[in-house]
């Protein structure tokens, strides 16, 4: 028994996006039980019944909303089930209670991610091009290829493709440019025979070339008569002309020994041999694939010459007068510089017995004499292959596992190339841990390595994976967000961050925090070296105003003691709350408690505080917010502020006498940080308008 | 033909199990809203097996499987736990019990009809 035709995998991840985008007005309105019971907590009322059915709305909030694709809205609710549950008073974590209630409608709120081209991630391999929405099932990664064939006429290119594997490539045929990218993009083929001739002209194949030769070796395919600019081509990338005269055969043939030219190239091989003919045929199979070839002839030449060489594989003769070349492989084998070193031998003897003995001193492969050149060329590089395998790890940060600066680099310009291509914006964050040398010098620095191992397992599970996140050395951090506005970006990482100082990361004995910096691309930035230097700017100045909050690279020209928003709360919980949330995201704020401090402090002709933004809280001690609202407005200072007024619940008259009074805009408590914070972004993105 | 009955107080549950269980060929899906409800059409209908969520209000999980057993028409119906409590000894309490197997919410539905299976020894 098997599914139904009309219901492929993909099709039950659509009907569950569909019933989710039907339904999660629901779920999101039960959400407020919790919150209503949070926000008792908050003020020390929260009742026993109240308290009951929000355990139990979060119980089953934990069981629906990862099944929805929400994995982290359900983690924080069983977190919140299982500190209502607990017995006793809640005053000491309804902080963090409030902190997930807010996370948890951020995150059921948030808007299903952009449908972004599937771009490589840098710690798995590319994965094929995701679904928008949550409850995707993740797709078979289709795997890499060998040859991607594109352009030209689509029998002959089926063909061609048809031919290399027989070959043994993997490989496949893109009769369009669109399709090569895409292909290009999500099997990352290890070399690419593109015909020039493609939909659009020459201009389009150039195009293609140029796009396609960044990351492959690109072979151009071309009438040997054609006006085309060769130099034109070897300047976008292409590696090789051949005639489309040739024959499909003959083509792919090229495309093979230019592969293993270009996988060993660069590549330096020593060969001992004491049959001088042998070394120089040998040596020209091999300069003839690009390798740096140095010959010896006598085993007592071999140790200088390692060391003077360190090349990248040995090529050792079995027989040799004086030693035996097992013997001089089991030598190398003992030195522990050289015990990685690929041997391959060669040797005329073909009886079981000096096979064995040759791979028991060490070998790692043989070719027999007289030997072929294709042959001893495919072994050579397939251990060099081999040896780049282990030297992909180099890419690796080892105390983390993330991409390291290099790979991070090359990741981030691949990110910003199809930021280009696409129009998708593109920002790279720089994050570092707060005062991250006193848990080195406080916990030693086995806590300086947990901490950042937990850094880097927040950031590697917080971000999505097209973007990259690498390590670029001691507790710096730098991400490529794809696909999100700068603001957006900006509240993701606040979310980040606000998700860090929640744990206990590495075991710290305190909340360990992070500074972040985020630049847009191409706003703060045409490269990535300018991306990074506008970003490290902010990161500057999140330092300077007090750590643990997230600044956009152009926020930070105004003066530290400046003021976005200024909040007016007598509640220290809430107050506290807001401001927190507000400093997260970048914001510089005041805060003030009673009406009588906020009417002199703001509401004078020449006010002490100016700020764009004033939250404003309806009942204060001394003075409400109704009489501190009508002296900004009779002092004209309310004539360039926005004031948020926050208003009892659900009381109409009050809303209505706020804004005849000249409030820019009104929130009803109990709040939600969320909305507020939306609230107050968007009066300041008009304000920069 | 084979009937699954999805009983979950959360209608989302019971959506995103007939969606997942009920594209697969030959079996089909009834829903209860509660315990009891779910008691009433366990006896009306030949059943191939229950999945059962854990924490409803009114008769809970364990509940309904106690009465599920000691009622000769659904006597021998396997019974699947569905459940979004994540203590181990409360799982360990609830496997304990004569079930076929508990299944972890959140769920991936996608994987919801080859969980069920598994449990129960079917064929997909």
């Amino acid at each position: 028994m098997g599914f139904v035709s009309e219901g492929p995998p993909a099709d039950l991840g659509a009907a569950i996006e569909a019933l989710w985008q039907e339904r999660k007005g629901d779920v999101i309105a039960r959400l407020a039980v919790a919150e209503e019971a949070v926000a008792a907590a908050l003020t020390g009322e929260l009742g026993a019944e109240l308290r009951d059915s929000a355990t139990l709305e979060a119980h089953k909030l934990a069981g629906v909303a990862g099944t929805f694709g929400f994995p982290g809205a359900s983690e924080r609710a069983r977190e919140l089930e299982l500190t209502l549950r607990a017995p006793g008073p809640l005053d000491t974590v309804v902080h963090r209670m409030a902190e997930l209630t807010v996370a948890i409608r951020q995150e059921l709120e948030a808007p299903a991610a952009e449908p972004g081209p599937a771009v490589p991630s840098l710690g798995a391999p590319a994965a094929a091009a995701g679904e928008a929405g949550p409850p995707t099932p993740p797709m078979a990664e289709p795997g890499a290829l060998d040859l991607l064939v594109t352009g030209g006429d689509a029998e002959r290119g089926a063909r061609l493709s048809d031919e290399a594997a027989v070959r043994g490539l993997r490989a496949a045929f893109a009769p369009a440019p669109a399709q090569a990218r895409a292909i290009a993009t999500a099997r990352r083929p290890a070399a690419v025979l593109l015909d020039l001739d493609v939909d659009g002209g020459s201009e389009a194949g150039l195009e293609l070339l140029a796009e396609l030769a960044h990351d492959r070796p690109v072979i151009v395919v071309t009438d040997s008569e054609e006006s085309i600019d060769r130099v034109e081509v070897a300047r976008r990338g292409g590696r090789g002309f051949l005639p489309r005269s040739m024959t499909v055969a003959a083509l792919i043939d090229a495309v093979v020994a230019l592969r293993d030219r270009t996988r060993a190239a660069g590549s330096s091989v020593l060969a001992l041999d004491d049959d001088p003919v042998a070394l120089s045929v040998l040596a020209g199979a091999l300069r003839s694939a690009g390798l740096e070839v140095e010959t010896i002839d006598a085993p007592e030449r071999l140790w200088p010459a390692l060391e003077r060489l360190a090349p990248d594989l040995l090529v050792l003769d079995y027989d040799m007068p004086g030693i035996s070349g097992p013997e001089l492989c089991r030598s190398i084998r003992n030195d522990a510089r050289w015990q990685r070193l690929p041997v391959v031998f060669l040797t005329a003897r073909r009886d079981a017995a000096s096979i064995e003995a040759l791979f028991a001193a060490g070998a790692d492969d043989y070719v027999t004499k007289p030997f072929v050149g294709p042959e001893l060329l495919a072994r050579v590089t397939n251990r060099l292959e081999r040896v780049r395998l282990f030297q992909a790890l180099a890419y690796t940060d080892p105390l983390t596992g993330l991409a390291n600066r290099r790979r991070g680099l090359d990741a981030l310009e691949t990110l910003r190339r199809l930021s280009d291509r696409h129009g998708q914006p593109f920002a790279l964050a720089i994050f570092d841990c707060d005062r991250f040398k006193s848990i080195n010098d406080g916990g030693g620095h086995a806590l300086g390595d947990a901490v950042l191992r937990g850094i880097a397992a927040a950031l590697g599970g917080h971000f999505r994976g097209e973007d990259v996140v690498s390590r670029w050395g001691g507790d710096e951090f730098v991400v490529g967000i794809y696909g999100m506005s700068g603001e957006d970006g900006r509240d993701r990482v606040a979310d980040l961050l606000e998700r860090v100082r929640a744990q206990r990361l590495g075991g710290a004995p305190g909340p360990v925090t992070l500074s972040g910096g985020l630049a847009r691309y191409p706003h703060d930035g045409t490269d990535i070296e300018a991306l990074y230097r506008a970003a490290d700017g902010a990161l500057y100045r999140a330092k300077a105003l007090g750590g643990d909050r997230v600044v956009l690279a152009g926020d930070e020209t105004a003066a530290v003691d400046a003021v976005d928003v200024v909040i007016v709360e007598d509640d220290e919980i809430l107050g506290g709350l807001i401001e927190h949330a507000l400093q997260t995201r970048g914001y510089r704020t005041r805060w003030l408690t009673d009406g009588a401090d906020a009417a002199s402090k703001l509401a004078a002709a020449d006010p002490e505080i100016v700020a764009p933004v004033v939250l404003l809280d309806w009942d204060l001690p001394a003075l409400d917010g109704l009489r501190v609202l009508n002296m900004m407005r009779e002092t004209g200072v309310l004539a360039r502020t926005h004031v948020i007024m926050a208003t009892g619940r659900a009381s109409e008259a009050e809303i209505l006498s706020a804004l005849d009074a000249g409030a820019a805009d009104h929130v009803a408590k109990p709040l939600s940080v969320p909305v507020l914070m939306q609230r107050v972004r968007r009066a300041l993105e008009r304000r920069d308008r | 033909m084979r009937t699954v009955l999805v009983i979950d107080d959360s209608e989302l549950i019971r959506a995103v199990a007939k969606l997942a269980l009920g594209r697969q060929e030959g079996w089909e899906v009834i829903c209860a809203e509660s315990g009891a409800e779910g008691l009433d059409l366990a006896r009306q209908n030949r059943l191939d097996a229950v999945l059962l969520d854990v924490v409803m209000p009114g008769l809970d999980g364990p509940d309904t499987h106690k009465r599920l057993r000691k009622d000769d028409a659904t006597r021998e119906v396997p019974v699947i736990f569905l459940t979004a409590q994540s203590d181990e000894a409360d799982l360990a309490r609830l496997a304990e019990l004569d079930v076929a197997g508990v299944i972890a919410k959140p769920f991936d539905p996608a994987e919801l009809a080859a969980l069920v299976s598994e449990l129960l020894g079917w064929d997909l």
